[in-house]
């Protein structure tokens, strides 16, 4: 559109004009900063900007005029033209504001200058929105792909890793590992249970299990075969085969790589999504998240249910019993609810089942599992009737003992 | 047409503060609402208002950036800092637990980082100017990011190498090709500071750390040496009777006054400090003001200590003052929504004993909902008290003077970015 272009409907009633000469105004053409005082007239097809020597400087067709600022009374008004770009007009007074006003009411509409830019941006949000859910999507569904394309080796690197820092977190960072346990009929006892299961185990990988020194009923899997159970869980434990249980559950974790899955989810998500919500300085937080999301692995029901399977398989093809091997979680529950609860309340509950949605304070293994009742229903279904604990009485006394070396030592 | 007016001219800024606090106070709301995304938006709106009251003559500001470039520069900076991000996480990972290994990728981290913080820096300025008009006339900075990045990154280790002592000279050269680059139009503003100018300013701050720093360390080592010679663990004091055969009673007392004399040598060091980084950033802008010129027309800054020290004391009155109101008016307001008749017993007892008789959840929101307006009264507090008044304090010390002629300046071929601060965002270097 040019300056002579006449595009808007002639207005009905012709502006009032003060003088001939019109308002006196300051006019930047947006290529040069030298302002031009010009006279403005109310044309029938918008606002004619006069030189001094009355000729004609342009025409702002008045539906291209728009306020650049709220106006204040006392100060000029600023103007621009949504097909000048940088060209500006300042009229000052209240009474060519107000002429403006009736004969060009779009002047004031903010925020979009160009309508088209309303489309512009509906179509960045469409597509904004579609990228964070395609990010979304693609994390979940591509996070098992890339866990199934790592190789072996560098599962193992970063397993190693994960142990060697939970080791030292839970360590108080001493720098020398304390926390594993090593007494020797204790690691046999270890070793012996691990090779029951191992031996029906199809997956590629090498079980590494240790037990770690510390009073939390839990147990986890790092990628590339690394299990941890802390001593609590077995603690816990009334017989061998419910610890037994715990470690296939894990194996099943190991072999359906949901660990490393879960880390390449985590990562890929704080990376993305994270900083955007939480704005400010973030790069630098994001970092260090990433490396305790990657220790804080909570996993989702449907990876439970999975190891839940693996784990009540390889129990049956090992011949050890796999009815009762959610009795341990049930102690759990009961042992942690209780602590939520107090007093009588909980003496009342203790030999109720535990209701689903109940709230347990306890980490990880427990966090995102399927309720306890459901898993015991699965285990009971699919377990083979009978089965052998593992391990015989010494042996059984040996595992609880794993750790006694250690506290001798202290 | 040129105007040649040879006397001196102050830029002027007239942003009401009631109205800048609405700005701020709207924002901070919305930006609750949104979870923190309406930021850019917001950081679009005050720079809007601050510009279009910042003037030259009669010739305003006009910010014309808008959130949706802010927004959309900084999802990109952030899917291509995740690469960054994943091969630090990779390389970790791959050292394992060995400390050489892990201080090799950290400082390859670090180094990357700062490489792309300045990178971000001097985009950010880019996409600024260009979004700052006046007379029409766009501003534009050119020269390359990455060269910047490079001085930057070229200057750094001699930085912290010498504890901050070069800092000048790192400053110097980033500014030499900052505002050497910098143009309204396409006419460049020329900048010939020297770092040996400021070097002497800088002196001042960075001694009276080190003193600070120095005489701490001393009192503190005075204090274990007594304590030690006393027989006393120095770390435990209380822990075991110290042996009254080899105690030497004076030189007790010496040590358990170590404490209060390293307090005070904090307190009153640490204001000092601050005293002396106030005195050098205004000896410093200055100096720098007084370096750049513009189409034969030079800038000045008369901005004093006394102002800028003013609007900080004022501000840590007020703050302390309007605290404690808060609190005042939220025992009482726990008071009547408990309908607990005013007891004397109950003054000083905390806010957790008041709301102790309302119901969890009441007690709960009661609490966040408190929370979040004091964090929004005084956020909005320190913006609109040292912020803005600091934006009015240097803005109205800036001068400029000589001959003003600026029919040779011209709009810029169009090379401006199209979206905006990016990874500015992203490290949060975006101030204004």
């Amino acid at each position: 559109m040019t300056d002579d272009s006449n595009t808007s409907p002639p207005r009905e009633d012709p502006p009032p004009h003060r003088s001939t000469v019109g308002y006196p105004g300051r006019f930047a053409d947006g290529k040069s900063a030298v302002i031009q005082q010009v006279w403005v007239q109310f044309g029938g097809d918008g606002l004619r900007l006069m030189d001094a020597a009355g000729l004609e400087q342009a025409v702002w067709p008045y539906d291209d005029v728009r306020l650049v600022d709220k106006p204040v009374a006392g100060r000029p008004v600023r103007l621009l033209n949504l097909t000048r770009d940088m060209a500006r007009l300042e009229i000052a007074g209240q009474e060519p504001l107000d002429i403006l006003r009736r004969l060009a009411p779009s002047i004031e509409k903010t925020g979009m200058r160009d309508p088209a830019q309303w489309r512009r941006a509906a179509g960045w949000t469409v597509a904004l929105s579609l990228v964070f859910g395609g990010i979304w999507w693609g994390l979940s569904s591509a996070a098992p792909l890339i866990a199934k394309m790592t190789p072996i080796e560098v599962e193992e690197r970063i397993g190693k890793s994960t142990i060697e820092q939970v080791t030292l977190l839970f360590g108080g960072f001493s720098g020398s590992d304390e926390l594993t346990c090593r007494s020797r009929d204790g690691l046999r006892a270890l070793n012996t249970m691990t090779e029951h299961l191992t031996a029906v185990d199809e997956s590629p990988y090498e079980f590494k299990v240790r037990v770690l020194d510390i009073d939390i009923p839990n147990a986890f899997a790092a990628p590339g075969g690394y299990i941890v159970i802390f001593r609590g869980l077995i603690d816990l434990a009334e017989s061998p085969d419910e610890v037994a249980g715990v470690l296939a559950h894990e194996m099943g974790h190991v072999t359906h790589q949901h660990s490393m899955t879960h880390l390449v989810r985590t990562i890929g998500f704080q990376a993305l999504i994270v900083p955007l919500i939480t704005g400010g300085a973030m790069a630098a937080d994001v970092l260090s998240e990433v490396g305790q999301a990657a220790l804080q692995a909570s996993y989702t029901r449907e990876m439970e249910e999975d190891a839940d399977r693996v784990a009540v398989d390889l129990m049956n093809l090992a011949g050890l019993k796999a009815a009762t091997f959610t009795d341990l979680l049930y102690r759990i529950e009961r042992k942690f609810g209780a602590v939520q609860k107090e007093g009588e309340e909980a003496a009342a509950n203790q030999d109720e089942e535990v209701a689903d949605d109940s709230f347990f304070s306890i980490p990880d293994m427990m966090s995102s599992h399927p309720s306890t009742p459901d898993r015991a229903r699965m285990a009971r279904e699919l377990a083979a009737p009978g089965g052998a604990a593992g391990l015989d009485e010494a042996q059984w006394a040996a595992l609880r003992a794993i750790c006694d070396t250690r506290k001798k030592r202290n | 047409m040129s105007e040649t007016t040879e006397d001196r001219i102050y830029f002027d800024y007239d942003g009401g503060t009631f109205r800048f606090a609405g700005v701020v106070l709207a924002n901070l709301i919305l930006q609750i609402l949104t979870l923190g995304i309406f930021r850019f938006w917001a950081r679009t709106r005050e720079r809007r208002f601050l510009w279009s009251h910042v003037s030259l003559g009669d010739d305003r500001l006009e910010y014309t950036g808008r959130g949706l470039e802010l927004f959309l520069g900084f999802i990109i900076a952030m899917i291509a800092l995740i690469p960054v991000v994943g091969i630090y996480q990779i390389l970790l990972l791959a050292v394992g637990s060995s400390i050489a290994g892990h201080i090799i990728v950290n400082l390859l981290y670090v180094t990357v980082l700062m490489f792309l913080v300045h990178l971000a820096i001097y985009r950010a300025r880019r996409y600024r100017l260009t979004r700052t008009l006046w007379r029409g006339i766009r501003g534009t900075l050119t020269g390359s990011p990455v060269r910047y990045a490079l001085v930057a990154l070229a200057w750094l280790p001699a930085v912290m190498l010498s504890l901050g002592l070069a800092a000048p000279f790192m400053r110097i050269a980033l500014l030499n090709r900052e505002l050497n680059n910098m143009h309204l139009g396409d006419r460049p503003f020329a900048f010939d500071g020297q770092a040996r100018d400021l070097f002497g300013y800088w002196l001042v701050p960075w001694v009276t750390l080190l003193a600070v720093i120095a005489g701490y360390a001393w009192i503190m080592y005075i204090g274990f040496e007594v304590m030690d010679a006393a027989g006393v663990d120095p770390y435990n004091p209380d822990a075991a009777e110290p042996n009254p055969e080899t105690m030497d009673t004076d030189r007790v007392i010496t040590a358990s006054d170590q404490m209060p004399a390293a307090g005070a040598l904090l307190g009153i060091g640490g204001l000092l400090y601050m005293i002396s980084v106030a005195w050098y950033r205004v000896r410093e802008f200055r100096y720098l003001a007084g370096r750049i010129s513009f189409e034969g027309m030079s800038f000045s800054s008369e901005i004093g200590l006394g102002r800028v020290a003013w609007i900080y004391i004022s501000y840590i009155f007020t703050a302390v003052v309007v605290g404690l109101a808060l609190m005042v008016v939220m025992m009482i307001l726990a008071l009547v929504l408990n309908g607990v008749p005013l007891d004397p017993d109950l003054v000083g007892t905390g806010m957790g004993d008041i709301l102790g008789e309302l119901d969890q959840d009441a007690q709960g929101l009661v609490t966040i909902g408190f929370i979040m307006i004091v964090a929004i009264l005084l956020q909005t507090l320190g913006r609109v008290m040292v912020f803005h008044r600091l934006a009015r304090a240097v803005v109205s010390s800036l001068a400029i003077t000589g001959a003003r002629d600026f029919s040779q300046v011209t709009q810029a071929l169009d090379s401006s970015p199209r979206l905006g601060e990016g990874l500015a965002d992203a490290f949060d270097l975006g101030d204004f």
